[in-house]
């Protein structure tokens, strides 16, 4: 029997627009621990509104999403956010790092929100850096570094805390070719040697390319699988 | 965590928070400096009033909420309304409605002993016994007051007679404002009916008025104790009118010697007791501090600055009436009356730098919503909650309240406090303002400072991580 990390049932998210628009529709999925999941479509297809109902960054109409078999439905929005803390990673398309902080601030960060000791959370940090071949760069602010290290900075972030699943909007989608295979090396190297699960939404064929299951999704439904 | 993030966020936008704290500062400079000038009055300030009470400050006999250090049990007393002392007169409620005090005599008469032991406090300059007893003066009540030949009260004197009485006959002066009764002409003379005077077993006073003798006195000459300057509108919009107002009292002034015979006579030779004691300190400008540590220093009389007396009875229209200007203008509470001296504007004005540096505070979380909606969309996305981002923008409040509220003092307060010390107040009184008024500074700092802080704060960190990372 498969280990299933994450699953969607029945979800359903709709905007109303004058009239309702379904950006999900009755999806459901089956994600497997260790494995690389890639969600495909064109533009308006639902993958991002998808991403953040797995995330737990929206929520759902109907339906549920559930991690590790925490059902999401019950969990206020304060449960909800340490439930982020300690088993999500995320990895946006425009990086998002605390502008502020240093690369390794930035990566320690989710691991001082789970009160991990300031000489650990740092150890970690370095490990992490070094892991994204950033360890020389770990003073540096967001804004010294390229796009591609603000983006190997942002991976660091969300392996910090040792996440079940990272979920990946767009992680290439502003990155220049070289950057791009780069990152897509970092993240196949994540996924076949740490079996980190990932759930990315991209149109990048590169990275679809080495997913373990393709979600092509049309107008909110999944079409595919 | 996100206590550090708030410290970051303050070092980060140094500029904006300096401007914050720098206004939080001044606003905190201004209330130190309007609290600890508010202490005191200018030299000459009531002047009129501390003339008539005795001293810039007045000692009363009793102690009407009890002596909080001693175990008393407290009973409701009542002051019977006889002239005996001012307190009565400026206190009606104490009459009307009775007050809280220890079972031990109410009206203990004061002793040379107690005179002499105020007089040796470091900050009291000189201690004035303030004698008075009841009487009629053709069946009119009045109070028969005894007043020092140095008195400055002697200032106020309107009309006297040209020529020396003789010895024979007492003098007398009355106030040419009293609405009782008409005024008999200078040089007349007029019957003063005075009441046995004795003293309880208990020691406190009483008066005898079915037991009288009566006494044949002569009109010395008038006086007028000026009060407080009342402006209305006038008529039709026009310019405002003023109205001097004048102490309205029935109150009989004898000399000193003279008072004391009368005394004498209806008391079978009881020593002059005082009403009250007025104190005269050595710096105006630290009254109120003043009149804390006496009440602190002898906690069995009630001690009371002549201002904040005069301020009291203005505000019950107790000791002056007007002829011209409408009532609702002078006994209404809601209508400030002129002294002479400027008034205190400090209060308001620090008021207003407060407000200023609370709209600096909301506006240095404003400024760049931008990239601090984004920065809390991320935190929320990494798992922050609501409350984790609240505690940052507390944090970032609550550390430049602390800083800034703590240089304004830090500037303002010494000026104060090398007054106080050089006036000689005791360190434990000094410790005491100072940790009083420097709490009154950092808790209105703080509330001005996290109100509008938090404000913009709690609106932010209501967004979605979606609305504010899609933005």
């Amino acid at each position: 029997m498969k280990d299933v990390i994450m699953e969607t049932v029945q979800l359903n998210k709709a905007f109303s627009l004058g009239e309702t628009i379904y950006a999900v529709n009755n999806v459901n999925i089956k994600i497997e621990r260790g494995s690389m999941n890639v969600i495909i479509g064109p533009s308006g297809s639902g993958k991002s509104t998808l991403l953040s109902l797995l995330g737990g960054l929206d929520r759902p109409m109907s339906g549920d999403v559930l991690l590790e078999g925490q059902s999401y439905r019950a969990l206020s929005e304060d449960q909800l956010a340490l439930l982020r803390r300690r088993k999500l990673g995320f990895v946006f398309q425009f990086f998002n790092l605390i502008p502020h902080l240093t690369a390794l601030e930035n990566v320690m960060l989710p691991l001082q929100f789970i009160n991990t000791p300031h000489k650990a959370a740092k150890r970690r940090g370095l490990e992490l850096l070094e892991r994204v071949g950033l360890a020389k760069r770990s003073r540096h602010l967001p804004l010294q570094l390229s796009g591609g290290e603000q983006q190997r900075v942002a991976i660091a972030r969300a392996l910090a805390n040792r996440p079940a699943v990272i979920l990946a909007d767009e992680p290439t989608g502003n990155l220049d070719t070289k950057t791009r295979d780069e990152i897509v090396a970092l993240f196949q190297e994540l996924n076949q040697q740490e079996k980190q699960t990932f759930v990315m939404v991209t149109h990048d064929p590169s990275l679809s390319k080495f997913a373990d299951q393709l979600i092509v999704m049309q107008d909110g439904c999944v079409v595919s699988p | 965590m996100f206590f550090r993030l708030g410290l970051v966020n303050i070092v980060r936008q140094l500029e904006r928070s300096a401007l914050a704290l720098l206004s939080l500062a001044i606003a905190a400079f201004s209330l130190t400096h309007s609290l600890a000038i508010s202490l005191g009055y200018p030299a000459q300030a009531f002047a009129n009033y501390r003339h008539y009470l005795g001293g810039d400050t007045v000692v009363y006999p009793t102690r009407i909420m009890g002596n909080p250090n001693q175990n008393q049990r407290l009973e409701l007393h009542r002051i019977p309304n006889d002239a005996f002392s001012t307190l009565t007169l400026i206190y009606p409620h104490l009459t009307r409605e009775g007050f809280l005090a220890p079972t031990t005599p109410i009206l203990r008469p004061f002793s040379p002993a107690d005179m002499q032991e105020l007089a040796t406090h470091p900050q009291v300059r000189a201690v004035d016994a303030l004698y008075r007893m009841p009487g009629w003066w053709q069946d009119n009540p009045a109070s028969l007051r005894a007043v020092p030949p140095d008195s400055k009260l002697w200032q106020y004197q309107t009309e006297q007679l040209s020529a020396p009485t003789a010895r024979a006959t007492i003098p007398v002066w009355l106030n040419s404002r009293q609405n009782t009764a008409p005024l008999p002409p200078v040089g007349s003379e007029l019957d003063l009916r005075l009441p046995r005077i004795g003293l309880t077993p208990a020691g406190s006073l009483q008066y005898d008025a079915n037991h009288t003798l009566v006494q044949r006195v002569v009109v010395a000459g008038y006086y007028e104790v000026p009060t407080r300057v009342v402006s209305w509108p006038g008529p039709d919009g026009g310019d405002f009118l003023t109205e001097q107002g004048y102490l309205d009292l029935n109150e009989v002034w004898l000399l000193e010697d003279d008072w004391q015979e009368l005394w004498r006579l209806t008391t079978d030779n009881l020593p002059p007791v005082a009403g009250s004691l007025g104190l005269q300190v050595t710096d105006m400008s630290i009254l109120e501090a003043i009149v804390g540590q006496l009440q602190i220093d002898y906690p069995e009389w009630t001690i009371i600055s002549a201002p904040n007396l005069a301020k009291q009875a203005e505000a019950e229209s107790a000791l002056d009436s007007f002829q011209r200007a409408p009532k609702e203008y002078w006994a209404g509470r809601s209508h400030k009356p002129q002294h002479a001296f400027p008034i205190d504007v400090s209060r308001t004005l620090a008021g207003l730098i407060y407000l200023n540096a609370g709209l600096l505070m909301a506006a240095r979380m404003l400024t760049g919503a931008a990239a601090r909606r984004k920065e809390i969309g991320i935190l929320k996305a990494l798992g922050a909650r609501r409350r984790d981002i609240l505690l940052m923008a507390l944090t970032e409040a609550v550390v430049l309240c602390l800083i800034g509220s703590t240089i304004g003092f830090a500037i303002a307060y010494p000026a104060a406090l090398f007054q106080q010390i050089s006036n000689g107040l005791a360190w434990g009184q000094i410790l005491r303002l100072l940790a009083k008024n420097y709490g009154i500074i950092l808790g209105q700092t703080l509330t001005i400072g996290v109100i509008f802080g938090l404000l913009p704060a709690w609106r932010l960190a209501k967004l979605t991580v979606n609305e504010v990372l899609r933005a």
